[in-house]
């Protein structure tokens, strides 16, 4: 069966030989498209933003689906396209940064103590907020994604030490922060 | 794995738990796939009415353990524009009236009484609501704010604040003043009784306290800056690829042009110890690179040029020292005025 499909980005169409490229893609939309979401919302904080760098990271994986590799190289492919769509919608949209994000405030880590979970993981919104949106990459890959420094920087597109500098680069000045706030 | 390691974990998963929907990925961009698209709205919704009472049980079970500590809000701030969760619980108060056509003086920040007289006092002033949206003005005690609020009484939404540069006062004025914006950047939900007006933090403990004036009882001039002479700094040329990739341990400063006219040449002065940001044709709307300023004050002097004329802004005094964050200068000329307003984020 072959089904021609047109591009979203692109002039003309790009044939796929096999419907079970579809199924795949579709797949892949349904099963991992709210983690995309989750990685491009830490990384653009805002929600139009994280929207739009799904739906930008998704139609560059679609018109390569039928070429991508597999395993952990797809993987890559991955979290490179999503970084870069991230990356790229934070380039061309320009703001002022909001002063508050009342929002993160809302739930916190239960714990027995919930306040201070509640301080410490806002301390890290914060945190993350002042961040370059590189590092912020980086942070959000290693803490949420759980990725090694390898993995990082291939997704990332830089070198392993590169990497690994932007998160241990945070995590001192979370450091910092924190030890503030107890003060 | 140490404890900062968790907290970063801990930290970042929390602030994913409160992101708004994803809503429905645009499938029907892909011709090929609509027949999917429409399986996939499909799953979304069974998916979101299976969350939808996953956090309804979640809040109804964790409410007896979390009511002295830790309140998890049971509906969003906003309401989602496409995905269908609206089964959680809607709050009991109804919209912040009361809040418009009152001046709220603050009497109390973050535990401790406001010092200061009358002029000295952070307050804010709400305007009427419009689907849910206001307007909120007032000053942190010195520096004028600009902002918006939305959502309810329970989940109202402070945003977009812009300070607007003013003399400042002593330095117990200007921490109390910093310590007002830190509170206000925490508020989730406020209370209003008469003239008494709480706006309270997520944990439900109170952040800011006011007591309200009507505004028709309120009287005289509004407090403009008053220009005076520009103090002396270095030269320095901002580096235009300096806003991204780099580490923020020191003030991040930039300027936006918002005026309709090219500035053919921007610059900026700091008093103590910092650079000078110069600019040549920043188009209306145009931003500027963010220049790593090292330690300055708030307050530059600003001279722009449009069409070989000269304008100036001079600062009444340099304003507070600032050691780290981001701050947008927006410039606008208005009939042959230049005005700043820093919009800061510490």
């Amino acid at each position: 069966l072959s089904l021609v499909v047109g591009t979203t980005q692109e002039a003309g169409t790009v044939a796929l030989t096999d419907a079970g490229t579809h199924a795949s893609f579709t797949a892949f939309v349904r099963d991992r498209s709210d983690r995309l979401h989750d990685v491009a919302w830490l990384v653009t904080r805002n929600s139009d933003d994280a929207r739009d760098a799904v739906q930008d990271a998704l139609a560059g994986l679609y018109r390569h689906w039928s070429r991508l590799p597999s395993g952990d190289e797809f993987e890559a492919y991955v979290h490179r396209t999503v970084v870069n769509a991230c990356l790229s919608v934070i380039r061309r949209r320009p703001r002022s940064f909001p002063v508050a994000e009342p929002a993160s405030l809302r739930t916190a880590p239960v714990t027995p103590d919930g306040v201070d979970a509640l301080a410490a993981s806002d301390e890290v919104w914060r945190l993350c907020g002042q961040l370059t949106p590189v590092q912020r990459t980086a942070v959000v890959l290693r803490f949420y994604e759980d990725l090694s420094f390898a993995e990082i920087a291939k997704a990332m597109g830089c070198r392993e030490a590169t990497a690994r500098s932007h998160v241990h680069r945070a995590m001192a000045r979370l450091r910092v922060r924190l030890t503030e706030g107890q003060q | 794995m140490d404890d900062l390691e968790r907290t970063f974990r801990e930290g970042l998963r929390a602030a994913v738990a409160t992101k708004p929907p994803l809503g429905d990925i645009d499938l029907e961009s892909f011709p090929g796939l609509r027949a999917d698209a429409r399986k996939h709205r499909a799953w979304r919704a069974r998916l979101a009415a299976a969350a939808a009472v996953v956090l309804v049980a979640g809040v109804a079970a964790g409410g007896w353990y979390l009511r002295s500590t830790v309140v998890i809000p049971a509906v969003p701030l906003a309401p989602p524009t496409s995905t269908p969760v609206q089964s959680a619980p809607t709050p009991t108060a109804g919209p912040a009236d009361g809040l418009a056509g009152m001046r709220w003086v603050a009497s109390n920040v973050g535990g401790t009484a406001v010092v200061g007289g009358t002029a000295d006092r952070p307050w804010l002033e709400f305007s009427a609501a419009v689907d849910g949206r206001r307007d909120v003005s007032g000053s942190d005690g010195c520096h004028r704010l600009r902002g918006q609020s939305e959502g309810t009484a329970d989940f109202i939404n402070l945003t977009g604040w812009d300070l607007i540069v003013r003399p400042c006062g002593s330095v117990e004025h200007q921490q109390q003043q910093s310590r007002f914006v830190s509170a206000l950047e925490a508020v989730t939900r406020l209370r209003v009784s008469g003239t008494d007006l709480r706006l309270m933090r997520a944990d439900g403990t109170v952040a800011l306290r006011f007591d309200g004036t009507p505004t028709e009882a309120l009287a005289g001039p509004g407090d403009e800056p008053t220009p005076t002479t520009p103090p002396a700094t270095r030269i320095f040329t901002p580096d235009p690829n300096a806003e991204e990739n780099q580490v923020h341990d020191y003030p991040q400063v930039r300027y936006r042009n918002d005026s309709t006219a090219t500035f053919e040449r921007v610059l900026l002065k700091w008093s103590d110890g910092g650079s000078d940001s110069a600019g040549i044709d920043i188009q209306p709307g145009q931003y500027s690179g963010y220049v790593e300023m090292g330690y300055v004050r708030l307050n530059p002097y600003v001279r722009v040029s449009v069409k070989g004329k000269q304008y100036e802004w001079n600062p009444p005094n340099p304003g507070r020292k600032l050691t780290r964050g981001n701050v947008t200068y927006v410039l606008d000329l208005v009939d042959g005025l230049l005005t700043v307003t820093a919009e800061v984020q510490d």
